[in-house]
C-alpha cells in the first residue's frame, strides 16, 4: 500500500456500454492455420505425397464435401449461444 | 485436436432450437446446447420443448445428437432440468445420443473447463461417425 495510513473509502461511478453487441469470429480461409505435429496420409491416399492428400483436402472442402453439422442452441442469457458459437466456427477445421 | 486421416471437416449450420421445431434432420449430426431458466426453456427453445413433449412415438428415429447444458447449482430444484429433459425425451423418441449429456454449472468453478472436456469427447466421437453423413462422392 502507498499510504500506511490509508483507510477505505467507497466511489460509485457510471458506465456505458454497448447492450446486445455480439460479434462471431470465424476463421479466415485466407490466413496460415496453426498446425500442431504431422499428418498422416488417409488409408484410401496412401499412393499419394502428403501434400497431394493436403491439396484434395483443401480441393474437397472448396467443392463443399464437408459434412453437415447442425448446431442449436436455446439461449436467454448468451452462454448457450456462445458456446454454440464455438463450436460453429471450430467445425470447419475440425479434422483437416 | 488432431485426428490421423484427413477428414474434411464439417460445416455448420446453427440456429434456434424453436428454429428445427418440424424438422429436426436425420440426415446430419446435431449439437445441442441449453439451459433452464428456473425450470423452465429458454425464450428460443419453449416452442421445441413442447414439440418433443407431444411425441408418443419413435419419431426422433435417425437423429444422432449430442447436448450440453448450461445449468446454475443456485437454482437447486431446477439444476439442468430443461437440458437433462430434452436428451431424456430425444433418446425416449428414438435418437441416438453421440455423447454423454455435458452438464456445466455456472455457480461452480469449472464451467468452461466442463464445457472444454465435452467438446473434446464431442469432437473425438464425430470424427469417428461423422464421415457416414456426408455425401462423398466416392
Amino acid at each position: 500500500m502507498e499510504d500506511p495510513s490509508y483507510t477505505v473509502e467507497l466511489k460509485q461511478s457510471l458506465t456505458i456500454k454497448p447492450d446486445g453487441f455480439y460479434f462471431h469470429a470465424t476463421p479466415r480461409a485466407s490466413a496460415p492455420a496453426l498446425v500442431v505435429g504431422t499428418k498422416t496420409a488417409a488409408p484410401a491416399s496412401q499412393s499419394q505425397s502428403k501434400s497431394d492428400v493436403h491439396a484434395s483436402a483443401r480441393d474437397s472442402n472448396k467443392d463443399g464435401v464437408k459434412v453437415p453439422l447442425h448446431v442449436l442452441y436455446g439461449s436467454n442469457t448468451g452462454s448457450s449461444e456462445a458456446f454454440a458459437q464455438r463450436i460453429a466456427s471450430a467445425a470447419s477445421g475440425k479434422g483437416e | 485436436m488432431l485426428t490421423p486421416a484427413p477428414h474434411p471437416g464439417f460445416k455448420a449450420t446453427i440456429s434456434t432450437l424453436d428454429n428445427a421445431v418440424g424438422h429436426l434432420p436425420t440426415s446430419e449430426p446435431i449439437v445441442i446446447i441449453t439451459a433452464s431458466f428456473e425450470g423452465e426453456p429458454a425464450d428460443n427453445a419453449g416452442r421445441f420443448v413442447e414439440w418433443i413433449k407431444g411425441m408418443h412415438g419413435s419419431e426422433m428415429q435417425g437423429v444422432a445428437f449430442g447436448l450440453f447444458g448450461c445449468g446454475n447449482t443456485d437454482w437447486v430444484t431446477t439444476y439442468q432440468r430443461i437440458p437433462k429433459l430434452i436428451d431424456r425425451v430425444l433418446v425416449e423418441r428414438g435418437a441416438e445420443r453421440l455423447v454423454d449429456l455435458g452438464e456445466g454449472n455456472a455457480a461452480g468453478d469449472s464451467f468452461f473447463e466442463a464445457f472444454d472436456s465435452w467438446e473434446a469427447r464431442l469432437w473425438e466421437t464425430l470424427a469417428e461417425v461423422g464421415l457416414p453423413f456426408a455425401h462423398c462422392p466416392e
